[in-house]
């Protein structure tokens, strides 16, 4: 089991994004506990990427309040801002986002030069770590699907981030690959103890997290808490 | 005796003690340099004619000596830790303690993962990847011991004496052995750096057997430790000279340093107003007239200062100016030699060749496989951790990171 | 002129001010002391000097002592090589006298230098010109106070400041050719090039060139070409910048085998990496002040008096007479005259000059440059080569890169040459046609 500490490391207090007139996400209070896999599920347009987007730091909100570590990120400057994505923050997307002409280890690594100053042995044991150790020098077109999901992970992970955080992160995989992505971030979870909080459409993915969040027309219309998925041994 | 040893190790074996010494010559360089043009011909004489410069430059091989002798004896002791005997640690590198101690057969694995050769004993792990380059260190600093310690003798206790060495003509006294010079063979053979060979043949009588040695050019051939330097060629003709008035007539060899061809020299007519001065020829053909032994002299007559007669004799010629005849029938060939005792010599050539093998070995080995190391040593309930490398610094401190982490992990689980 | 030689003065007082204050921040008293009091002994010392001592001595005195600040430079590069340029933790607090003294030399070394660079004349102008200088110093210095902590985070490395300030004062010192330094070490270092390949063929007892490789002694001769001495007085000028940038390169990381998490690990170091390149900034800054330097003296701004050499013939009994008077000629005019005399393909050119009273004739070529010839300035002559002053008194005695003199007698139908000394002097003693290190002489 993950550890919760009982620590909130994201607090939102009447959280809100408008663009325009059109309001993306209604005021939010929402408490996360430090360690916590949190999913947020909800029909497309519901708001769940714009929470997404403001917790990590990619977009900034209208009004309200967002604590992530206890630190405001309202009060941040852009260099700030920029500063927590690379440090505390990792992100994983449907779309990957891999440099199609760098290897895998040079993704990883490249994420490393961001943070602080590449490692090439410690991006390869994360890669090792994802599986993909026999993978460092294919480029991601030479990847599968799931594989370079794989590399996505080993690059959010390689800066020991406090928050993780995945966009339809199974969206374009079978459903074979997406229990072995799930197994890896449920390992991964555990012994890194980040907190994670996926989005997606897929109530087989919500079922892996301890607590998932229902939304739709930007508002919080469910907060449940459940049993996890991979803890069932069956 | 702890004292005298901490003495010696860091007074007479101290890395900065040779940099500061050559510093101190230097400054003495740059001080004379101020107020004399020949400042290095100046600090070589001072340094041979004032004792306490003298032992000043003396330290230098000394604290060479004292390096040498504490690296190696470092290295033998660091080689026992890192295969036999892991009582110590290292000084340099990272060091760092662990609480957990280590599972030996996960941290072998690992390690032999990343390509280190493991050694383990009773509470250690020793790792290692790569050659040292020690033996590199080791020919260097040689080699710096051998060249300080050759101009210091050379400096020191060099004797040179110049004389000329004359076909058919005894060996100088100061060669110290009785014989003949029998030939001087001066031959255009290019070589790597030189162009030519030049060979003097020597014959000794030493009572009743006779015996004969060749003498070079590079490496300078030796007699008794003294060696014979050539500097410069020159040319003995007889010349035969009688001036108009006919009140006497000149014979005699005489001694010209006037190789190459256009180089003047003169030689004074005993007893007469006269001055004849020479030049060799150039030559007609592509062969150097020392080697092929055709020579033509160009003369000047000068009689009190004033040119009284001038033009070319051939080997075995007469010739006759406005009323002055001069004839040209024998030559034999000089070599103007230095004979050179000099105990440091031998020293700087080894020195040469010491720091050659110190390239040749320190390039490939710092390139290709620098010398990694990490120690892994049992300490109470937690583990020592001890990591050092002479090149591919990043990735080692990366590996040996690693593997802190990974026994830091299993000790959680 | 003036007013480009006071600005230049102002710009480096500035810069001097702005990186001292950066490198003893916190230490504002002892920083506006030693600056102040410096400034005004140094400025007093010069008037002083050059009041009291004659001709050229003054010159030499504070030539001298940028020659020793410029010799401690690499006696602090090779402490800070041995020693490491990370900055230490906090001082003794014997750090404020230390910081007092450290800015008076400093700041003494300029106000001497500033009066070299005072215009020459009445000593009203020169009060005045000083006057207004210190006026634009104090507002500069007020300037440069405030603004300075706007700066962007930069480290003083150890011995950075040595650096930064010598670099300065040498870099003042190059706008004047009676104080630069890099000229004579120039100078000097061919001369040591020469002598110790001499020594070195002479020690090694390796054979003199006729028995040599003519490729392999065209190689060799590269050390007795023309650019010798510049680029080898070019690598002794950056050692000291050099070997800081190189020890602040080469130093170690502390160790952070210790931090348990490879994320946190990687930006300690990226931070150390930052903290090393930030120590960079004076050592580098430093190096190109000495660039300029080095600029400043190869390209000196002042003009030299050089007529075109006029070409002589000998008489029929070698003799070449130049007579004292003839046309617009006047040999006792205190110029330089400059000859040519061409026997075969040999050229020799060689000058007259009337000083202290009378005539010497001289080669225009030293032993020890290439013979790039001496033009003529305020009280000196100067050799293009090396761009050593030697003072009109002393042309005409023989040593360093003092022109070669040569055997002449004058009388009333002019001044007597013999034209065989004449290139016999030439070929013997002009670098370029010496067949240098062992032969030929």
């Amino acid at each position: 089991m993950p550890v919760e500490s009982g620590t909130c490391i994201i607090e939102t207090a009447g959280l809100t994004k408008r663009y325009g007139d059109i309001c993306a996400l209604a005021p939010l209070d929402l408490q996360v506990s430090e360690g916590e896999w949190l999913t947020v599920m909800g029909h497309s347009g519901s708001g769940k990427s714009t929470l997404l987007n403001l917790l990590g730091g990619l977009d900034r909100p209208t009004a309200g309040r967002l604590l992530v570590g206890g630190e405001d990120l309202l009060a941040f400057s852009e260099d700030h801002l920029a500063r927590f994505r690379r440090e505390a923050v990792g992100i994983i997307f449907q779309q990957h986002h891999l440099i199609p002409y760098l290897t895998a280890l040079e993704n990883v690594m490249m994420a490393q030069y961001f943070h602080s100053v590449p490692d090439q042995a410690e991006a390869r044991q994360a890669l090792e770590r994802v599986g993909l150790g026999k993978r460092l020098a294919n480029r991601p077109g030479e990847l599968s699907g799931g594989e370079q999901q794989r590399v996505c992970i080993a690059r959010a992970i390689i800066n020991s981030p406090k928050l993780l955080l995945g966009d339809e992160l199974t969206g374009n995989l079978d459903h074979k690959s997406t229990r072995l992505v799930m197994e890896l971030l449920k390992e991964l979870h555990e012994e890194e103890h980040f907190t994670l909080v996926l989005v997606t459409h897929n109530q087989e993915v919500a079922g892996w997290g301890g607590r998932t969040l229902f939304m739709d027309d930007g508002k919080l219309v469910k907060d449940l808490r459940h049993e996890r998925k991979g803890d069932d041994p069956s | 005796m702890k004292r005298l040893a901490w003495f010696l190790r860091h007074i007479v074996a101290s890395r900065g003690a040779t940099p500061a010494i050559i510093g101190c010559f230097a400054l003495i360089y740059i001080i004379i340099a101020f107020y004399n043009d020949e400042a290095l011909v100046t600090l070589l004489a001072l340094t041979r004619s004032t004792p306490p410069l003298a032992m000043l430059l003396a330290c230098i091989p000394l604290n060479l000596a004292a390096r040498l002798f504490f690296e190696i004896a470092d290295f033998i002791r660091k080689k026992r830790l890192t295969v036999f005997l892991p009582q110590e640690t290292w000084a340099a590198g990272e060091r760092v303690k662990l609480a957990g101690r280590m599972e030996a057969d996960l941290l072998e694995k690992k390690l032999a993962g990343a390509g280190y050769h493991c050694r383990h004993g009773e509470g250690f792990i020793a790792a290692w990847k790569g050659i040292s380059a020690f033996p590199a260190r080791f020919f260097l600093l040689l080699g710096f011991l051998l060249l300080f310690s050759g101009i210091l003798l050379s400096t020191t206790t060099r004797e040179s004496v110049r004389t000329p060495l004359i076909e058919g003509e005894p060996l100088p006294e100061a060669m110290g052995a009785q014989g003949r010079v029998e030939q001087i063979l001066l031959r255009d053979r290019p070589g790597l750096v030189l162009a030519r060979t030049l060979a003097i043949t020597v014959g000794f009588f030493d009572g009743s057997t006779e015996t004969t040695k060749e003498f070079g050019l590079y490496p300078p051939g030796s007699l008794h430790g003294v060696y014979l330097y050539p500097r410069y060629l020159g040319l003995a003709p007889f010349v035969e000279f009688t001036p108009p008035e006919r009140a006497f007539a000149f014979s005699s060899y005489v001694t010209l340093m006037i190789y190459p061809p256009g180089r003047e020299d003169s030689v004074e007519v005993p007893g007469s107003p006269y001055r004849i001065a020479f030049t060799l020829a150039e030559p007609r053909s592509a062969r150097d007239p020392y080697s092929s032994g055709k020579y033509e002299l160009q003369f000047r007559v000068v009689k009190d200062k004033a040119a009284v007669a001038e033009g070319t004799v051939p080997l075995g010629s007469t010739v006759t100016r406005n009323g002055y005849t001069l004839a040209f029938p024998n030559a034999k060939r000089i070599v103007m030699t230095d004979l050179v005792r000099d105990r440091g010599l031998s020293f700087i050539w080894w020195s040469g060749l010491c720091m050659l093998v110190a390239v040749a070995v320190y390039m490939p080995v710092r390139l290709l496989a620098p010398r990694r190391e990490m120690m892994f040593v049992a300490h109470g309930r937690g583990t020592q951790a001890i990591s050092w490398a002479e090149g591919g610094k990043t990735a080692h401190r990366s590996v040996f990171h690693g593997i802190l982490d990974a026994i830091s992990r299993d000790q959680d689980r | 002129m003036i007013l480009a030689r006071g600005v230049t003065m102002l710009l480096v007082w500035a810069i001097l001010v702005m990186g001292l204050a950066r490198a003893y921040a916190g230490e504002k008293a002892a920083l506006t002391a030693g600056c102040a009091a410096g400034l005004v002994a140094g400025t007093i010392f010069g008037f002083f000097l050059f009041a009291a001592v004659p001709g050229e001595i003054p010159f030499f005195i504070i030539k001298s002592a940028l020659a020793a600040a410029f010799i401690s430079l690499f006696i602090v590069a090779a402490i800070v090589w041995y020693r490491g340029t990370a900055a230490e933790g906090d001082r003794p607090s014997v750090r404020h006298a230390v910081v007092a003294i450290t800015v008076f030399l400093f700041a003494a070394g300029y106000g001497l230098l500033l009066v070299c660079r005072l215009p020459y004349g009445t000593d009203n102008s020169q009060f005045m010109a000083l006057l207004l200088i210190l006026l634009a110093m104090l507002g500069l210095w007020m300037i440069v106070y405030r603004l300075e902590p706007l700066l962007p985070n930069i480290g003083m490395a150890k011995g950075g400041t040595s650096l930064f300030a010598v670099s300065l004062l040498l870099f003042i010192a190059s706008l004047s050719p009676r104080l630069d330094l890099f000229s004579p070490l120039s100078m000097k270092v061919m001369k040591l090039i020469h002598d110790f390949v001499h020594q070195f063929f002479e020690s090694m007892l390796i054979p003199d060139h006729p028995f040599f490789r003519t490729d392999i002694w065209n190689y060799i001769g590269l050390l007795f070409s023309n650019g010798v001495g510049f680029w080898g007085g070019l690598a002794i000028w950056f050692i000291p910048t050099t070997g800081v940038t190189l020890a602040t390169f080469r130093e170690p990381l502390p160790s952070v085998a210790h931090v348990r998490q490879a994320a946190v690990r990687r930006k300690l170091i990226a931070a150390q990496l930052r903290e090393r390149r930030r120590r960079l900034f004076f050592p580098l800054f430093a190096g190109l002040v000495m660039a300029a330097a080095a600029f400043n003296s190869s390209h000196p701004s002042v003009e030299y008096w050089d007529p075109k050499p006029l070409a002589v013939k000998a008489d029929s009994a070698g003799e070449i007479v130049l007579p004292v008077k003839d046309g617009d000629v006047d040999l006792k005019d205190g110029k330089l005259h400059k000859y040519l005399y061409q026997k075969g393909a040999q050229k020799v050119r060689f000058f007259a000059l009337y000083r202290s009273g009378e005539l010497t004739v001289v080669l225009d070529a030293c032993s020890i440059c290439q013979p790039d010839g001496y033009g003529q300035n305020e009280g000196t002559v100067i050799c293009y080569y090396c761009k050593t002053l030697i003072p009109l008194e002393t042309v005409g005695k023989p040593g360093g890169c003092n022109p070669i003199p040569v055997p002449f007698a004058v009388d009333g139908s002019g001044v007597h040459l013999s034209a065989e000394m004449l290139v016999n002097t030439w070929v013997a003693q002009v670098q370029s046609e010496k067949k240098l290190p062992g032969g030929g002489k």
